[in-house]
């Protein structure tokens, strides 16, 4: 009986993808499943399509940026906080990883006033600074995560043999960061690539995410080329975990970036 | 070293001290920039602007948004419809989740590496994408949607537009939370209590209600709480698979805000959604603290 749930989880859990991708190469006009005949022509109307093809690069861009500056300053970060565990700095560390229980409705809102009032409007930039609040949470976990496994004692043995703090940082300190390095700029580009609750508070036309484009298609007249569209996203999206679980085990991230 | 070498001691640590302040704040300060200006500054903002006050305000702090929160007839069917869904949701998450969490914790899960990658995937994994599989499923037109109305009476649209729909398509994203909860605290649990009990005459109905689920209780319980959580606050899973005239709270805090400009309402529910949210993740982060804390104590004894 566990056995079945387990199984019937499984499927559960991969369903709505496998249907996506099946339909996307539905040949009707609708959007029923199951499809009666096959074609790629929906994939063809989406790389024609110049208001996709502009939210696509818009999307790898956003993502791509967000994942080097979150995993930048969420490096930085963790380092002071793993080096110096003081009320403090624990205090910042809560502040810090707060993003993740706040509700992204409420996040958006309260970035969408603040750019009122400076008068900013959608851009690489206002969309980055955005997604940075939602992505740092996770990359400072994961790379405080990669830190606490790391043995003070080596550090210490390299400047009692005279390494200057530079050469301990570059030969022993960085080299232990690279996974959970890798880990935070990978999960920060999917769960900014990915993000619509928050990212629908701070575009205006012209400045559309793929998530968004897909968002505002369904709530108005969503057509089969929508699967195609969202078989971009799904495909993105298992790449990254693939990844993950080559470079430090996808079920370690799992745990690592729990709530 | 003496006491009278300390004046000496302490004029040399005095500035190194000091050096180690500024690295510290010089590594945090671009995170503590970026949050203070647009997360605490914006939230403080939304916090201002549902009391009435703020940049743009006249007249002085008042209750009005939230008199008009709790007045409100469809914001009262609104909230209620969101408890009702986030309650079927976190019972559909523990159903599904006890079994898989159990499996992938067992020494003998041959499958277990596929199931944690299948099951924890929707993490990850596009929401957004993966709602039009749900939408093309139940949608018109599917074979879903013609059993649905056949079996059930639906309408045409099957169960895409409907609660339940919303249920299945929540609890698709939020599985992989429930699991980890449980995961996590069966991680530590004595498999020898269960075998125990089950040696002393235990029915194996017994030693799973009176053994094994109190003590997986911590992670039941953690589990109940992040999904509930992130369920009451969930916005496109919700608004897609609900469809207009079934909004959840996020969807309506979205709508007052940008497509009926009440900022008023809007951000008075958005800061009453904030409280509730945050609260239940503090009791749920207490709980694992709590669990943590009495294995501890149970390891040492």
């Amino acid at each position: 009986m566990s056995r079945v749930v387990v199984l019937f989880s499984v499927v559960f859990a991969l369903l709505p993808g496998i249907i996506v991708f099946v339909a996307s190469f539905s040949a009707g006009n609708s959007l029923a499943f199951p499809p009666r005949d096959f074609t790629l022509h929906w994939y063809g109307v989406i790389l024609r399509d110049p208001e996709f093809s502009s939210a696509l690069l818009m999307s790898v861009m956003l993502a791509g940026v967000t994942s080097v500056v979150a995993t930048a300053i969420a490096a930085l970060a963790a380092l002071a906080i793993n080096r110096y565990r003081t009320p403090m700095t624990m205090m910042i560390e809560a502040i810090l990883l707060s993003p993740m229980v706040v509700p992204h409705v409420v996040i958006g809102i309260g970035i969408l006033q603040i750019y009122i009032i400076y008068g900013l409007r959608a851009d690489l930039m206002t969309l980055t600074t955005g997604h940075l609040i939602v992505t740092i949470p996770f990359a400072l976990r994961l790379l405080l995560a990669s830190l606490a496994g790391l043995d003070r004692r080596v550090e210490m043995a390299a400047a009692s043999l005279g390494a200057t703090p530079f050469t301990v940082f570059r030969s022993i300190v960085l080299p232990q960061m690279k996974m959970g390095i890798a880990g935070a700029l990978v999960a920060a580009f999917i769960l900014s690539f990915d993000d619509v609750s928050l990212t629908i508070f701070l575009v205006q036309p012209g400045y559309t995410t793929i998530p968004i484009l897909l968002f505002n298609q369904a709530e108005n007249n969503p057509g089969p080329a929508i699967h195609a569209a969202s078989v971009v996203l799904l495909l993105a999206s298992w790449i990254a975990i693939l990844l993950i679980d080559r470079l430090m085990g996808f079920e370690r991230l799992a745990f690592a970036s729990r709530k | 070293m003496s006491g009278a070498a300390s004046p000496g001691k302490a004029a040399v640590q005095a500035p190194r001290r000091m050096t180690r302040w500024l690295i510290v704040f010089g590594l945090l300060a671009p995170a503590l920039l970026l949050y203070a200006t647009v997360y605490l500054g914006g939230m403080a903002i939304i916090g201002l602007a549902s009391f009435g006050l703020g940049p743009n305000a006249e007249g002085g702090a008042t209750l009005a948004n939230y008199r008009e929160v709790f007045a409100s007839a469809h914001i009262q069917t609104v909230v209620l419809r969101t408890l009702r869904v986030s309650a079927i949701t976190v019972i559909a998450c523990l159903v599904l989740g006890f079994p898989v969490a159990r499996y992938i914790t067992s020494p003998d899960a041959r499958w277990r590496s596929f199931v944690v990658m299948a099951v924890l995937s929707p993490l990850m994994v596009s929401a957004i994408g993966r709602v039009f599989g749900w939408i093309a499923l139940f949608g018109p037109g599917s074979w879903v949607a013609a059993q649905t109305m056949h079996f059930f009476g639906t309408r045409a649209t099957g169960l895409l537009y409907t609660e339940a729909g919303v249920v299945i398509g929540l609890t698709n994203i939020l599985l992989p939370f429930m699991v980890l909860s449980i995961a996590a605290s069966r991680a530590n649990l004595d498999e020898s209590l269960l075998k125990a009990a089950a040696s002393l005459g235990a029915t194996p109905t017994a030693v799973f209600w009176q053994v094994e689920l109190p003590l997986n209780l911590p992670g039941i319980l953690g589990g109940v709480l992040i999904v509930f959580s992130l369920s009451i606050t969930n916005f496109a899973t919700a608004a897609l698979l609900g469809g207009s005239g079934r909004d959840v709270v996020a969807y309506e805090i979205y709508s007052n805000i940008l497509t009926y400009h009440q900022p008023g309402t809007g951000t008075a529910l958005a800061i009453l959604l904030l409280v509730c949210s945050v609260a239940i993740m503090m009791l749920a982060i207490w709980v694992g603290r709590r669990a943590d804390a009495m294995q501890a104590a149970r390891a040492e004894t």
